[in-house]
């Protein structure tokens, strides 16, 4: 026969078994995220930068060719600003392994190119220089994944 | 409810939809009650409500649970049963015997916006 | 209306619903890295929610009662209580991403800032939902959402190599550009499987037979409807995979945004493909947000026994209808913390394939339980599919977490 008093005992075990659960996992996690980013991760990064690089000189071309409104140029080129800034800190910002420093370190200044290539896109009339910007991050950035191999 | 069959209070009654005599919903057999006669247990009542299934999940979230949904319940009666099948039909209105009570509170209050 | 019209509408209904922000990121994604090579899954992905479809679909034609209503009889209280907490949580996760979809789509279009959309998209769905009746908003938004066929004229203008398209559906060891690149093969068959299978389909399809009233004599329309409409359907997850092949692929672009999506279309067709594709794709994100919404509703009141229904009044499903505001209003609150809609639609898909045995299994003992069907129950060929399906989605669950942990998230 359960007693409340039982049910209560019951309780606390089992909510000291999902506490412990639970700090394990956060602990866990916690631990993955502070090991320093190997080859895989500044690739990672660098491919999503190299996509958005492509992307952005895409959008310009078709924009010089009529195809796409100017409201959306504008638009799009603020969401994808916004994929752009946060890859661009996410590269900066990684603890990378030794051995794979000088890939990350190579990769910032394209990243940068790129920041400074969308961000007059989400004004009006973007200058002509940006989809040079744009086309040499690209070129950079796919020439650094390919050496990182897979 | 007339006639004689052999009615398994598990698989028929037990979780269960309760449909009032007007053939709307007014919750789930939640909890059955028992009385100790000489012919073993009888039924006497069906349970609905957070007072009867809150004690049915595991210790630790049965206290939780509690807690936020309350220990509220409503009794119904053997006698109001009319029908098993399906679902379990009463014989009286869901109002009448204190079913639904939150559903016609939400239902109240959702009538002052247009077009409810 | 005649039953011809009706099972045309509802094939076409069912084709303009098939994909949403989830299916959209994926297939543009799996073709852009893989090629033709993962279309193999589509197509058994979508064998897979026909079955279940169909069955949840018979269920509610023989008797009128909606999967939900089934679960906590058959299956006990605890059971049906987790998947309940499961699905619903599943739900919630891609209504949130559908309702930042939405947003994105207005901005693209309009260039207003993103929070005040998406603070109005939630208004507009809590309007539509409120107003519409159900056949109104099931018929709106899976018709509207027929726009995106102006992915499929892309897709198809860009000569596509149909002897490589046809090797696409034969399951077989992938070109891989080395052995991470097989996880991440692996990776994208599970989150297309998941994407195509997202059980709000098949509760939302069952409650809606409910609340169109069917009877034994619709199994059959249940079945036309079903096959055709998600076939059709399917080659619209098709074109994507293949617009993601030979768009985006040859210029190194791995599509994450939906305004990336409608690049693929503006390239061939200019303005005019470019606002078809991005309209489109609005109709089929917020058709996905209107389903997932009234989904958690419909699974919350079946399980407690409230009254529910779009066929309701509002003021006689009390609890049924704050539950669908609720669902849009906390997702809409989710998007506003300025969380990605994309990320959200990864983590939902993810975590709705680990659910997926949990949410399709009461569905195939249901259907199939002759107690409850009759002479409907099951037969052979649906009990062998539906356990097939049963055995390696089980599978695909158990390998999604891993996957997407040494994936480093869908990455690579």
């Amino acid at each position: 026969m359960r007693t409340p008093a039982d049910r209560h005992r019951q309780a606390l075990a089992q909510g000291v078994v999902l506490i412990v659960l639970l700090f394990a996992s956060a602990a866990a996690a916690f631990a993955v995220s502070q090991r320093p980013s190997g080859r895989d991760e500044v690739r990672n990064c660098v491919s999503d930068l190299r996509s958005q690089a492509a992307e952005l000189d895409v959008m310009l071309a078709q924009s010089s060719q009529g195809r796409i409104t100017s409201r959306f140029l504008l638009a799009h080129a603020r969401q994808l600003g916004d994929d752009i800034v946060a890859s661009h800190g996410e590269l900066v910002g990684m603890t990378v392994e030794p051995p794979f420093l000088q890939l990350r370190d190579a990769a910032v200044p394209l990243a940068g190119q790129l920041v400074a290539a969308v961000a007059p896109v989400q004004e009006r009339d973007p200058p002509p220089a940006s989809r040079d910007q744009a086309r040499r991050s690209f070129q950079g950035l796919l020439a650094i994944e390919a050496s990182a191999g897979r | 409810m007339s006639g004689d069959r052999r009615l398994d209070l598990l698989r028929e009654v037990l979780d269960h939809e309760v449909v009032d005599s007007e053939g709307i919903g007014c919750g789930m057999v939640d909890d059955l009650e028992f009385r100790v006669t000489e012919q073993g247990l009888v039924v006497t009542a069906l349970l609905v409500g957070p007072g009867a299934w809150v004690p049915r999940l595991p210790a630790l979230f049965a206290v939780m649970a509690g807690k936020v949904f309350g220990r509220q319940r409503v009794r119904v009666p053997w006698h109001h049963v009319v029908k098993v099948g399906e679902v379990i039909r009463l014989d009286a209105t869901a109002p009448s015997l204190g079913l639904g009570v939150l559903d016609r509170k939400a239902g109240r209050w959702l009538a002052r916006l247009p077009g409810s | 209306m005649g039953q011809f019209a009706e099972i045309f509408l509802g094939i076409l209904t069912a084709m303009g619903g098939f994909v949403e922000i989830g299916e959209l990121t994926f297939t543009l994604k799996a073709g852009s890295h893989f090629s033709y090579q993962l279309l193999w899954v589509i197509a058994l992905a979508t064998v897979g929610i026909m079955v279940y479809c169909e069955m949840a679909g018979r269920v509610a034609a023989v008797r009128k009662r909606a999967v939900f209503s089934l679960i906590r009889e058959r299956d006990g209280f605890r059971l049906a209580l987790l998947t309940l907490v499961a699905a619903t949580v599943v739900n919630l996760l891609t209504c949130t991403a559908e309702i930042g979809g939405v947003a994105m789509l207005w901005q693209l279009l309009s260039d207003w800032p993103y929070r005040g959309l998406a603070a109005l998209a939630v208004a507009f769905f809590l309007l539509v939902v409120w107003f519409l009746p159900f056949s109104g908003i099931e018929r709106t938004f899976g018709l509207g959402g027929l726009l995106m066929i102006v992915f499929m004229a892309a897709a198809l203008k860009g000569s596509p190599d149909w002897g490589q398209l046809a090797a696409g559906f034969v399951p077989r060891a992938p070109q891989l550009e080395g052995p991470r690149d097989g996880l991440l093969y692996a990776y994208f068959a599970v989150a297309l499987m998941s994407s195509v299978m997202l059980p709000y389909e098949t509760y939302f399809y069952a409650s809606g037979g409910i609340e169109d009233q069917w009877k034994p004599s619709d199994v059959g329309l249940n079945r036309i409807v079903v096959f055709v409409g998600f076939a059709l359907g399917s080659l619209l997850a098709v074109a994507l995979i293949v617009l993601g092949a030979d768009y985006f692929g040859p210029r190194s672009i791995e599509p994450e945004l939906p305004g990336t999506a409608a690049l693929g279309v503006s390239a061939t067709f200019g303005q005019v493909g470019l606002v078809m594709a991005l309209l489109g794709m609005f109709f089929a994100f917020a058709g996905a947000a209107i389903e997932t919404a009234l989904s958690s509703a419909y699974n919350l009141a079946q399980f407690a026994g409230w009254p529910w229904g779009k066929a309701r009044k509002p003021r006689e499903a009390g609890r049924f209808t704050l539950a669908w505001i609720v669902t849009f209003v906390l997702a809409g609150a989710f998007i506003q913390t300025g969380v990605n809609p994309v990320d959200v639609v990864e983590y939902s898909i993810v975590f709705s394939v680990v659910v997926l045995p949990l949410t399709y299994f009461p569905v195939l003992m249901v259907a199939g339980d002759k107690r409850i069907m009759g002479k409907h129950a099951n037969g052979w060929l649906a009990n062998a599919l539906g356990w097939s399906y049963l055995v390696a989605i089980t599978l695909t669950a158990l390998a999604a977490i891993p996957l997407f942990l040494l994936t480093h998230g869908g990455r690579g």
